[in-house]
C-alpha cells in the first residue's frame, strides 16, 4: 500500500521551528567563539563596549541586552530566549512534540545534545576553554543534521526541516553582512591595517567561510570579495544563494506532494531572489544596507507565505 | 515445601500462602501441569542466567522508550514500566470462561448504556435507582436521546479481573472510558519472544499481535457515511501519563495522532488541518476523558479538545471510541448493580462475578463499613489508577478517620468492598524468585462483534506483601500467556 498520509500542520511548524532553533545555537555558537578568539588577538581596534554591541546586533538582539556577563548569559542563561541553552531546548521540545515522526535516531542524538548543554559540568566545561565547549555543540548539530539527511524518510517533513535551516541560515547571514559591512566603501581595492585584517577573517569565520573563501579568492582579502563570496557564491553551503537555491528546492518538492494550487506566490519570492542572485553583480550595489535589507524582507515575506499556504491558512479558503 | 525447593534454589524465597490462590502451585505444592515446561525450564537456569535476561529485557524497553508519566512527582518524569521476567499463563479452559463472561459483561453494559439515556426502562423497572444513576459524576445529560451508530457505546474496554482464594475469577472494576495498557500487553510480548525464544516456540501460546489491527477493524465498522472512513487517535499530548501508547497504536494502526489544536469544527464536520488543507475526519478514537473534550459543552477550561466537537457529535457527523458518558457505567456504585443489570438485559445469569460491595449511602451498610474500616477496602467511586483509595489493613489510623469524615461528608462518593486476597505468581525479584500477587486486564473490542485478543496485561504488585498492582503506585507487569487446548 503507497503510504500518501497527510501530514498535519502542527507536525510541520514543530519539524520547521526544531531546525531553525537548532541552526540558530549553531550560528550562536560561532559568532561567541569568533567574538571571544578576536578579544585575544586585537590589540587596539574596537572598544569592548563596540565589539559587545557588534554582538548583540549580530544576533538581532535589543541593543538593551548588553550585560556584564555577556558572553556567559548568551551561553547558559535559562530565561534568555537568545541563549544557547534555550535554543537547544526548544529545538528539544519540538522535537519533542513530534517524536513520533522523527527517526529514533534523530530523536536520540537531540536528546543527548540537549542533556550536554544541561549538564551539571557544562559550566565548567567553558570555564576552562570556551572554544571547546562551542565545537562540541556545533557537531552536535552537524550529527544532528547528519543522521537527519541519513535516517528519515525525505518527505514533507525533512523539506520542511530544510526549510526552517536555511531560512533561519539566510536571515542570520544578512544581518550578520549588515552589521560587519554597512558602513564599508565597497572598493576593489583598500588598505588593509591589520586589526582590520583580523576582524575581515573573523567575520568570515563567523560563517565558517575562511577556508572556503580562501580557495576562491586566496588570503588576500577584501571587504567586497568578502561580501561577493557570501551573496552570491553558487557553492558554498552558508552563502545566501546556495541558501535559497536549497529553499526553492525544498518549495517545489513540497508543492509536488501536496498538490496546493495557493504555493505559486511562494516559488515566485524565491524565484526572484533566486534570478537576482543569479544576475546580480557586487560592483552595482548601490547601498549595501538597503540591497540586503529588500532580500531580508523577501524572505521573512517567503516564513509568512509559507504559514499561510501549508499552517495557519484560515479555513474558509481550505474547505 | 519439599517439591519447591527441589525444583531450585532459586525458589527458597518462594512462600505459599494458604489464604489465596497461587497460579503455578497447588495446595500440596505441586506445579500446576500448565505451568510445568515453565518450571522445568526455569531451574535449568542460575540467578546470573535470569539477571542477565532481566537486563536484556530492561534496556529493550527503556531503549523503544516505553514509558509512562508520573503525576505529582516533581521531576515530571519518564519512567518504564517495571517488567517481569516469567510469564504468567492461562490454560484453554480458563479463558474460555473469561471470554464468555467479559462478552456478556460488555453486551449487557451497552444496553444498559442505551436504555439510560433513552427510555430508561430499567429506572421505570426499579432494578436500578435513577438518582444512582444521575448523580454519578460521570453522568452527560448532554447524551440523553443522542443516538450513536449501532448503538454501541463501549468499543474498547479493559475490565480488571481478579482470582479469588477459590480459585474463580471475578471482577473487580470495569474501565469503560479511556482504558489503556494494551501497549504493554503487546510489547511484553514481543521482550518475552526475544528473552525466551525456545520455550516460547514450544509452549503453544495462542499469538496477541492481531490487536491494533482488530481495533482498526473496530473503528473501521463504526462510521456510517463511508467505507473508507478517515480514523484518527486524539490525543491529550506529549504530558500525558499514556502518551507513549497513544503513539504506539496510533503508528500500528497507521493513522494519525492528533491533538485537539490539529482538529477544528466547522458547521458541524471535523477536519483535520494538514499541509494539504483541511480533511474531514470520521471516526476519534479518543484518549481524552468526556470532561475535556469540548469546552463548549463539558469544562470550559479545557485546553485540550476541540470546540464544537460535541455538536459534531451530535448530528452524527463524527464518531468516537468510546461514546461521550461512558463512565457512568464504571463508576463503582453502578458496578455493584452489574449482576442485576445483567439479569435484566440479557436474561442470563453472570459467567464472571463481582466482588462484594458495599454502598456506603445505606445507612446499615454505611455503618459496618465505619466499623470494620480497618479490614476493608474503601474506593472513590469515580476514580481509576490507585487514586482516591484506602486499604484497611495497611493503613493507618489517622488515614482510617480521614476516610471516615470522607465517607459521612458525601457517601455517594465512596464504596467499599474486602480486601481482596488476588492470587500469586511466581516472579524473579531480589535475583531469586518470590511469590507476588497479580491480577488480569484483559482488552475487549466491540465492533461488528465482540473480539477479545486471548491475553491481557497481568500486572505485578512488585512490593512484597503489597495488593496495589497499578503502574502509578509501584506496580509491574508480566506477558500474560494463553494456551491453545
Amino acid at each position: 500500500m503507497i503510504d500518501n498520509q497527510p501530514m498535519l500542520s502542527r507536525v510541520a511548524d514543530s519539524l520547521y521551528w526544531m531546525s531553525r532553533y537548532l541552526e540558530r545555537a549553531e550560528n550562536t555558537t560561532r559568532l561567541l567563539d569568533v567574538h571571544m578568539n578576536l578579544e585575544l588577538d586585537i590589540s587596539s581596534g574596537l572598544a569592548e563596549k563596540q565589539r559587545n554591541q557588534r554582538l548583540i546586533t549580530s544576533l538581532a538582539l535589543p541593543p538593551a541586552s548588553v550585560d556584564e556577563d555577556l558572553l556567559h548569559t548568551l551561553t547558559f542563561d535559562r530565561n534568555n530566549p537568545a541563549s544557547i541553552f534555550a535554543l537547544v531546548a526548544g529545538a528539544r521540545e519540538n522535537a519533542r512534540q513530534v517524536r513520533e515522526q522523527l527517526s529514533s535516531e534523530m530523536w536520540t542524538q537531540i536528546n543527548k545534545l540537549y542533556l550536554h548543554v544541561r549538564g551539571t559540568d557544562a559550566d565548567a566545561v567553558w570555564q576552562s576553554s570556551p572554544h571547546n565547549y562551542y565545537l562540541e555543540i556545533r557537531e552536535g548539530s552537524h550529527l544532528f543534521q547528519g543522521i537527519t539527511d541519513a535516517t528519515m524518510n525525505h518527505n514533507q517533513g525533512w523539506h520542511f526541516i530544510q526549510l526552517g535551516r536555511y531560512i533561519e541560515r539566510s536571515t542570520a547571514l544578512l544581518t550578520l553582512l549588515d552589521v560587519h559591512f554597512k558602513d564599508a566603501h565597497l572598493r576593489y581595492k583598500d588598505d588593509i591595517t591589520t586589526d582590520r585584517y583580523f576582524e575581515l577573517i573573523e567575520t568570515l569565520k563567523c560563517v565558517s567561510a575562511f577556508e572556503a573563501y580562501t580557495k576562491v579568492y586566496s588570503p588576500n582579502v577584501q571587504p567586497i570579495w568578502i561580501v561577493e563570496f557570501l551573496l552570491y557564491n553558487p557553492e558554498f553551503p552558508r552563502s545566501l544563494r546556495f541558501c535559497v537555491d536549497m529553499i526553492q528546492t525544498s518549495l517545489i518538492a513540497l508543492s509536488e506532494t501536496t498538490g496546493r494550487t495557493r504555493h505559486s506566490r511562494l516559488y515566485k519570492i524565491a524565484g526572484r531572489i533566486q534570478s537576482n542572485l543569479n544576475y546580480d553583480e557586487i560592483g552595482d550595489i548601490n547601498g549595501l544596507h538597503d540591497y540586503l535589507d529588500n532580500i531580508k524582507r523577501q524572505i521573512f515575506q517567503i516564513h509568512d507565505t509559507l504559514y499561510d499556504t501549508y499552517i495557519t491558512y484560515p479555513i474558509e479558503t481550505a474547505l | 515445601m519439599t517439591t519447591l525447593r527441589t525444583l531450585s534454589s532459586l525458589l527458597d524465597q518462594y512462600i505459599v500462602k494458604a489464604d489465596c490462590y497461587d497460579e503455578t502451585f497447588n495446595h500440596t505444592n505441586e506445579t500446576r501441569q500448565h505451568y510445568q515446561s515453565l518450571m522445568e525450564r526455569l531451574a535449568k537456569f542460575s540467578a546470573s542466567e535470569l539477571a542477565y535476561r532481566q537486563q536484556a529485557a530492561d534496556v529493550t524497553f527503556l531503549n523503544q522508550g516505553i514509558t509512562f508519566t508520573v503525576y505529582g512527582d516533581n521531576e515530571g518524569t519518564e519512567r518504564t514500566f517495571p517488567f517481569d521476567l516469567l510469564p504468567r499463563i492461562l490454560t484453554g479452559k480458563e479463558w474460555r470462561q473469561i471470554e464468555s463472561g467479559l462478552s456478556q459483561r460488555l453486551r449487557a453494559l451497552n444496553l444498559f448504556l442505551h436504555d439510560i439515556y433513552h427510555d430508561g426502562l430499567i429506572f421505570k423497572d426499579k432494578v436500578i435507582p435513577y438518582e444512582l444513576v444521575a448523580s454519578s459524576k460521570h453522568y452527560r445529560r448532554e447524551m440523553r436521546g443522542v443516538n450513536i451508530p449501532h448503538n454501541i457505546y463501549v468499543s474498547i474496554c479493559g475490565t480488571d479481573l481478579i482470582r479469588l482464594p477459590d480459585g474463580n475469577f471475578a471482577v473487580l472494576e470495569d474501565n469503560l472510558r479511556v482504558p489503556s495498557g494494551v501497549s504493554y500487553m503487546l510489547a511484553n510480548r514481543q521482550v518475552t519472544k526475544h528473552v525466551f525464544p525456545r520455550l516460547f516456540q514450544n509452549y503453544g501460546v495462542r499469538p496477541i499481535d492481531q490487536y491494533a489491527q482488530a481495533l482498526l477493524s473496530t473503528l473501521q465498522s463504526l462510521a456510517p457515511h463511508t467505507d473508507n472512513p478517515t480514523i484518527v487517535l486524539l490525543t491529550p499530548g506529549v504530558y500525558n501519563s499514556a502518551y507513549f501508547e497513544h503513539t504506539f497504536l496510533a503508528r500500528q494502526m497507521g493513522i494519525q495522532l492528533v491533538e485537539g489544536r490539529d482538529l477544528l469544527v466547522h458547521d458541524g464536520v471535523v477536519y483535520m488541518r494538514t499541509t494539504d488543507g483541511l480533511k474531514r475526519v470520521d471516526v476519534i478514537y479518543r484518549r481524552i476523558d468526556d470532561d475535556f473534550l469540548d469546552a463548549l459543552t463539558f469544562r470550559p477550561d479545557s485546553q485540550l479538545g476541540v470546540n464544537g466537537l460535541f455538536n459534531a457529535y451530535r448530528r452524527g457527523n463524527v464518531v468516537m471510541a468510546n461514546a461521550v458518558g461512558t463512565g457512568i457505567a464504571d463508576d463503582k456504585a453502578v458496578y455493584a448493580y452489574l449482576p442485576k443489570i445483567i439479569k435484566y438485559y440479557l436474561d442470563e445469569d453472570p459467567i464472571l462475578h463481582n466482588v462484594e460491595t458495599f454502598l456506603l449511602e445505606d445507612a446499615v451498610q454505611q455503618q459496618h463499613v465505619i466499623q470494620n474500616i480497618d479490614k476493608l477496602v474503601v474506593k472513590a467511586v469515580g476514580e481509576a489508577g490507585g487514586y482516591g483509595m484506602i486499604i484497611g489493613p495497611h493503613s493507618s489510623k489517622a488515614e482510617q478517620e480521614k476516610f471516615i469524615e470522607l465517607i459521612k461528608a458525601n457517601p455517594r462518593n465512596y464504596i467499599a468492598q474486602p480486601t481482596l486476597s488476588l492470587s500469586i505468581a511466581p516472579c524473579f525479584v531480589n535475583n531469586q524468585i518470590e511469590a507476588r500477587h497479580i491480577d488480569l486486564r484483559p482488552f475487549i473490542l466491540y465492533g461488528k462483534t465482540v473480539t477479545i485478543v486471548p491475553g491481557g496485561l497481568t500486572r505485578v504488585a512488585l512490593r512484597k506483601g503489597s495488593l496495589v498492582v497499578n503502574s502509578s503506585q509501584g506496580g509491574g507487569s508480566k506477558d500474560t500467556w494463553v494456551l491453545y487446548d
